[in-house]
């Protein structure tokens, strides 16, 4: 029963956010944050945060500022160190007595509305890591938040049905000057989009008798049984763009659009053409291997580059000929182990930062297709997944792949290659043909392949 | 009764035969390209050399690239993943200096350890080992064109290697070992 009010009372906060703007009427409430994420990693006697919930929020034309609770290291009182307020995501070094960064805690929204708290680069010395708080920059999110109509189904209170807008934000930015003052502005911030799952709306319950617990999921206990449009669950159960979604917003992009064509007229070359996408949307051109056709790409450590695309070249006469009969090379015309180990290695390099693991993609232009690889696997799965291989398990994962590639269905046999051979879940095929339409390819548990549809 | 009875029996004798779909060896390559490859839409295949089209290429084979002396030796085998039942050809070799000293020497790797094997044979006649040599994470892969001269009589190969050059963890490219233009090697 609670629950349900729970939800009852949930909707009708939506609502109100949703029909109303409300300038903040500025009453300051404090909230302690704990972070039981982080308290698994940083030892007891560490930081204590506690999830700042914007729900409890909404309704009051009040101001939220949001704070540590010292425990252990971290100065009492002191304000949350934001050192990137962009969008959904908040970042807090966590640095030892040196001030050295050993970690970040890592806040951001979930498709629920809730502010998740995750220690994304984890240390050895966890004993000692605080609350940066030296460079005096503060934020206090004050003000209600409120939805701007973008809604795919308006709060109409239809049974079962999902509603999104976009969501902002009222913050304030304190930032220290040299002499010893402070400066405010205030502004709106986007915080990205909000769905809410709407059950029937009939009586109004409030909020009163919530627990800690319930805050974690105003839905009531576990993760949302399913996840609006567009949207999928990954493997914690929170609802993340599809790799659907992305893959038709990126091909919305000009710039990336452009740079496909060059790859689409390139196939034909001798040497394989390809970029590296910066996380700023910037491409960075490949070079290829000096006697071979093959590009060189650097990712290790860099948490910049969010994906990549290239080409497999089309057959090709090699130019040497004996006895008048010329040689021809026929490449694979599907991702190699090695691309497949780059694109795993993106996603390790980016999981330590804000950028969501559904960003990151490998591409490849080939006379066979386009293909795009994503995943949607959630970190642990990731860090399970080997990337180290000896000198002689690359040789012969890559040997293995290219004999069965050359002979059996690209598709079917890369599917159950990574699988088998190389131990990745998570990692999704997708076709994109040339009218746009994009084929999910999907491995069924006897082996074979299907095909799903992005449309549906 | 004889009669049905015998027809019993061989009905149930190819049921009980898993159901092979021979491929020749020299037609593996019109499958190449083709969607679901040599499998179509067979559950098991033999490519196989009926017509012994890899014989030629079996034996040893030396001869001298850029100062370098390399030995061949070719041998034929089959192998059966429960998919694909192929009888192939593996390439294993010495390559020493012109003063004796030894560069590499596979001619004592297993099977299933050679760096150079088959392939498929092209359409040109050459048979194409896929090389992933010892560094071949730094480059040291790509396709070994293998032609038996019909002009020298079967005494005669050729052979070179297309570098691909894909790295795996590595930044810096190893030097070639392999003859990447034609080196002509004799039969021993």
């Amino acid at each position: 029963m609670k629950k349900i009010n729970l939800v009852k009372g949930t909707v009708l906060m939506f609502l109100l956010l949703f029909s109303c703007e409300k300038e903040s009427n500025q009453e300051v409430i404090t909230e302690v944050i704990t972070n039981p994420i982080a308290l698994d990693i940083l030892t007891k006697k560490d930081l204590i945060v506690k999830p700042y919930h914007w729900e409890k929020n909404e309704l009051a034309s009040k101001t939220t500022q949001v704070s540590f609770e010292k425990e252990y290291g971290t100065p009492k009182n002191s304000s949350l160190t934001v050192v990137d307020i962009a969008k959904t995501t908040t970042l807090i070094p966590l640095v030892d007595t040196n001030n050295n960064l050993k970690s970040w805690l890592v806040g951001y929204y979930n498709a629920e509305g809730e502010i998740v708290y995750r220690v994304q680069k984890i240390d050895t010395s966890k004993e000692t890591a605080h609350n940066l708080n030296s460079n005096k920059l503060t934020v206090k999110v004050v003000g209600e938040t409120r939805l701007k109509k973008r809604a795919k189904s308006i709060a109409s209170a239809n049974k079962g049905s999902w509603v999104c807008g976009d969501e902002y934000f009222y913050g304030c930015v304190e930032l220290a000057t040299n002499n010893g003052d402070s400066e405010t502005t205030c502004k709106w911030f986007y915080k990205g989009e909000k769905c809410v799952y709407q059950e029937e709306q009939t009586e109004i319950d409030w909020l009163d008798d919530s627990t800690e617990d319930d805050w974690q999921n105003p839905f009531g206990g576990g993760p949302p049984s399913s996840c609006p449009p567009g949207y999928i669950k990954d493997n914690e159960g929170n609802c993340v763009a599809s790799p659907c979604a992305r893959i038709k917003q990126q091909n919305l992009n000009t710039n990336f659009n452009a740079k496909i064509e060059i790859l689409k007229d390139s196939t034909g070359l001798r040497k394989e053409t390809g970029y590296a996408q910066n996380k700023n949307g910037t491409f960075t051109k490949l070079t290829a291997s000096t006697d071979g056709h093959s590009l060189k790409i650097n990712v290790d450590n860099n948490p910049n580059i969010i994906g990549y695309i290239h080409t497999h070249l089309n057959d090709w006469e090699t130019g040497k000929i004996v006895e008048g009969r010329p040689e021809e090379e026929r490449p694979v015309k599907i991702f190699s182990p090695t691309d497949v180990i780059v694109f795993l290695k993106i996603l390790k390099n980016i999981s330590v930062s804000d950028t969501p693991l559904t960003d990151a993609y490998g591409t490849m232009v080939s006379s066979s297709g386009t293909y795009t690889i994503r995943y949607t696997g959630n970190t642990n799965t990731l860090y399970n997944i080997k990337t180290n291989y000896t000198k002689a398990e690359k040789i012969k994962l890559a040997k293995d792949f290219k004999r069965l590639a050359q002979k059996k269905s690209k598709e079917k046999l890369f599917l159950n290659y990574i699988k088998d051979s190389m131990g990745v879940s998570g990692v999704n095929l997708y076709k994109v043909q040339n009218n746009g339409k994009i084929i999910p390819k999907i491995l069924g548990s006897n082996g074979k392949v299907y095909k799903g549809d992005c449309d549906e | 009764m004889k009669k049905i009875f015998f027809l019993l029996i061989v009905v149930f004798g190819f049921l009980n035969c898993k159901a092979q779909h021979i491929i020749p060896t020299e037609e593996v390559v019109n499958y190449l390209g083709e969607e679901n490859g040599v499998m179509g839409d067979k559950n098991y295949v033999y490519l196989k050399d009926v017509n012994n089209v890899l014989g030629k290429f079996v034996g040893d084979w030396a001869g001298n690239y850029n100062g370098k002396n390399y030995l061949f030796r070719i041998s034929k085998a089959t192998r059966d993943d429960g998919e694909i039942k192929e009888d192939y050809l593996l390439m294993r070799y010495t390559i020493t200096t012109s003063n004796g000293t030894v560069i590499e020497n596979t001619l004592s790797l297993p099977d299933n350890k050679v760096h150079t094997e088959g392939g498929y044979l092209a359409k040109s006649g050459s048979y194409v080992f896929n090389y992933f040599g010892k560094d071949s994470d730094c480059g040291q892969n790509g396709s070994i064109f293998t032609r038996v001269l019909e002009s020298s009589n079967g005494t005669k190969i050729k052979l070179y290697l297309e570098v691909e050059g894909e790295m795996w963890d590595c930044t810096t490219e190893v030097p070639q070992t392999m003859p990447t233009d034609w080196l002509e090697v004799t039969k021993q």
